[in-house]
Order: C-alpha cells, then sequence, then structure tokens
C-alpha cells in the first residue's frame, strides 16, 4: 500500500498496531462486519454483498452504528 | 472461536464449556438496525454518533451525491482516528449509480487529504468509465490522490478559496510490505501525473515541474494551487460552487437525453452459420 497524502505519515498510521476485534453478522439478509463498542452496540465496518443497491443504503452505511439485542431470556440469565 | 479470515467472534455468553443449547441461542442472536427505531429517534443518534444531521429527503432527486471526505482507505484499514472514504464501499455505489435508472447524473464532492493511490485511482478509473455524466466539486482541499479523482469527472469546479496540493509521491510515502524503492515510486507516480494530463489539458512534463518545485511547501517540494490557479493550469474546467456545479450537471444530463442512444443491440446471428461478426 502507498499513501500519497499531505497528512505526516506517523498521523494516519498512529494506532495501526492496535487489534481491532471485528465480527460478522446478519443483517436483514446480509452479511456485514461490525465492530462491537459496547455489549449492545456495534459500529458497521463493511457491508459484505454483491448487490450494489446495498451500498446505496444510508442505513448500512459504514460507521452507522447498530444495536444488538439477544432474543432469549435464557441467555441473558447466563450473563 | 474463529470466523471467516481468522476474525474473532464475539462471545456473548460466559466462557465455559458449551452446551448445545447455548450454541442454538448464540445463532439466533438477533440484530436490530436504525431501521426499526422511529425516524426522529434515529435522527437523534445519528446527530450524536457522528455529529451529523440528516434530514429526510422530501423530493426524489435524479442527482446521485458522493461525498469523498478524509483519507481515502485501501487496503489497511486505517487506525480510528482517521476520517476515512472506503474504497471497497465506494465502487459498489459507482456501480449501482451507472446502473440503476432513476439516478441520471453524479455529482463528487471532494474535500480530502489523499489517501491510498490504487484506491484512489480506482475510484477515479470508475468515474471516468461511467456513462452517466459526472460532475466534481473541490470544496477546501482536494489534495494529492484527490487530484485523479477531480479530473476522472467530465467536468469540474473548484471553489474560489480551496487549494490542491500538488506533491511527489515519496513526501508522504510509505510502502508496507514491498521493497521501498526509487523505480517503484517513480512508477507509482507516473500512473498518477499519466491519469492528470490525459484528463485534463496539463501536460506531463507541466505537471512533474509542480510536482517537485521547490520553496513553495515549507519543507519539501511540491505547488499549492489555490482556486483560480488550479482553472489556469488547465486541471480544472473552472472556478464555481455548489449551484454552478448542479447546473452544469443539468446541462450535461439534458444534452445525454438529447443525443440519441448509442446502439448497444447485438448483431443479428445469421442463420447460414457464419460469424456474427463478419
Amino acid at each position: 500500500m502507498i499513501l500519497y497524502t499531505v497528512l505526516p505519515i506517523e498521523i494516519v498510521l498512529e494506532g495501526l498496531e492496535q487489534e481491532r476485534d471485528f465480527i460478522d453478522i446478519q443483517l436483514q439478509g446480509l452479511t456485514i462486519t461490525v465492530e462491537p463498542v459496547s455489549l449492545e452496540e456495534a459500529v458497521i465496518v463493511r457491508i459484505i454483498s454483491t448487490d450494489p443497491r446495498h451500498y446505496l443504503n444510508p442505513q448500512l452505511s459504514p460507521g452507522r452504528k447498530i444495536r444488538m439485542a439477544q432474543v432469549s431470556s435464557f441467555t441473558t440469565a447466563m450473563l | 472461536m474463529y470466523y471467516r479470515s481468522g476474525r474473532k467472534r464475539l462471545d456473548l455468553v460466559t466462557p465455559g464449556i458449551e452446551t448445545p443449547t447455548q450454541k442454538h441461542v448464540k445463532s439466533q442472536m438477533k440484530v436490530e438496525s436504525f431501521a426499526q427505531l422511529s425516524e426522529g429517534e434515529a435522527a437523534t443518534q445519528a446527530i450524536t454518533a457522528f455529529g451529523e444531521a440528516r434530514t429526510p429527503p422530501q423530493t426524489v432527486s435524479n442527482v446521485h451525491v458522493m461525498s469523498i471526505i478524509g483519507q481515502i482507505e485501501g487496503h489497511i484499514i486505517l487506525p480510528p482516528q482517521n476520517k476515512t472514504t472506503k474504497y471497497e464501499h465506494v465502487i459498489p455505489q459507482l456501480v449501482a449509480v451507472e446502473q440503476n435508472p432513476s439516478i441520471e447524473g453524479l455529482l463528487v464532492v471532494l474535500n480530502t487529504v489523499g489517501g491510498d493511490v490504487e484506491a484512489g485511482l480506482a475510484i477515479a478509473e470508475m468515474i471516468d468509465t461511467m456513462s452517466k455524466p459526472s460532475v466534481s466539486l473541490i470544496l477546501g482541499g482536494g489534495h494529492s490522490i484527490a487530484l485523479p479523482i477531480a479530473v476522472s469527472c467530465k467536468y469540474r469546479f473548484i471553489a474560489s478559496t480551496a487549494t490542491v496540493t500538488i506533491h511527489p509521491l515519496r513526501l508522504s510515502g510509505l510502502v508496507i510490505g514491498v521493497p521501498q524503492t526509487y523505480e517503484y515510486l517513480e512508477k507509482m507516480q507516473d500512473r498518477v501525473i499519466k491519469f492528470v494530463s490525459e484528463h485534463s489539458t496539463i501536460t506531463q512534463e507541466k505537471l512533474r515541474e509542480l510536482m517537485f518545485r521547490t520553496g513553495e511547501l515549507v519543507r519539501d517540494v511540491g505547488t499549492v494551487l489555490v482556486g483560480v490557479d488550479a482553472v489556469t493550469l488547465g486541471l480544472i474546467d473552472e472556478v464555481g460552487g455548489l449551484s454552478d456545479a448542479l447546473r452544469v450537471l443539468e446541462k450535461l444530463i439534458k444534452e445525454k437525453h438529447a443525443k440519441p442512444e448509442a446502439d448497444n443491440s447485438l448483431p443479428e446471428i445469421p442463420t447460414d452459420g457464419g460469424s456474427p461478426l463478419k
């Protein structure tokens, strides 16, 4: 990868080594990669789809926060 | 538990021995999106989360706006302090714009500090080869790799106070995992120069001269072009703003409608078994 930018490279790449936890989830029938920010919320990192229309959907644009809720009261009790 | 491409999967239950029931429950994890929230609630969340006010569109527009901001992110996910435009999202969007019959034109708003060369060039190549009219508008700053994207549009504008920085690739260039040789960078640089000169009236020699000009940038080489400078050099068509860009886009759309559609029909297959291309 070559970066062609006016910003100093150390500012752009600061924190690159930090590991980030991404998970793939199913949402409205398509796979999206999200980064959990809390137990209930996650930020969309990218969508994995071959349908170009999905990429025009503002609800699925990267950076958007989604809420993840668990259905079963059983698992909630386990936590 | 590892999932596709070695990413760790979220373990929502207490770690330990998994019973079949637990496994089953995990697979049923329900995901609730903004779509299920009320409109007002979603708007408020958009403001708190991104500082962005998104009002529902009142009328259906025939123009698609693509704003390219921050760093153009390529093959490596940049650390979270960067605002990025992800090219793997921009590319399918361009496909959707080209293919969607209700979209007739593309407005590219550029305010970017540069980014991945390959990703930036990919976006420029996509816009360049689209059949639908495209207009670019540089606001604030369109630096480094923003220039090929700007010139890839059929008509381009720059705000009178906006700037374009032209500098050699190795000013802050970085190669990860590839030996950083002079020839390699030179080749990458030539691609940018070639693309820009082919899509504007500037010559390759002039562009190279601007790239390596000394004295204008404080520490290194390069040129800062403010508004009208970019127009005089032939990189940008006109100094203007939002209304100008939309006016030209509407005009280009009308012109396209006036022109008869190109004949895309397949050649008729001859019944005698000969080649249809004869």
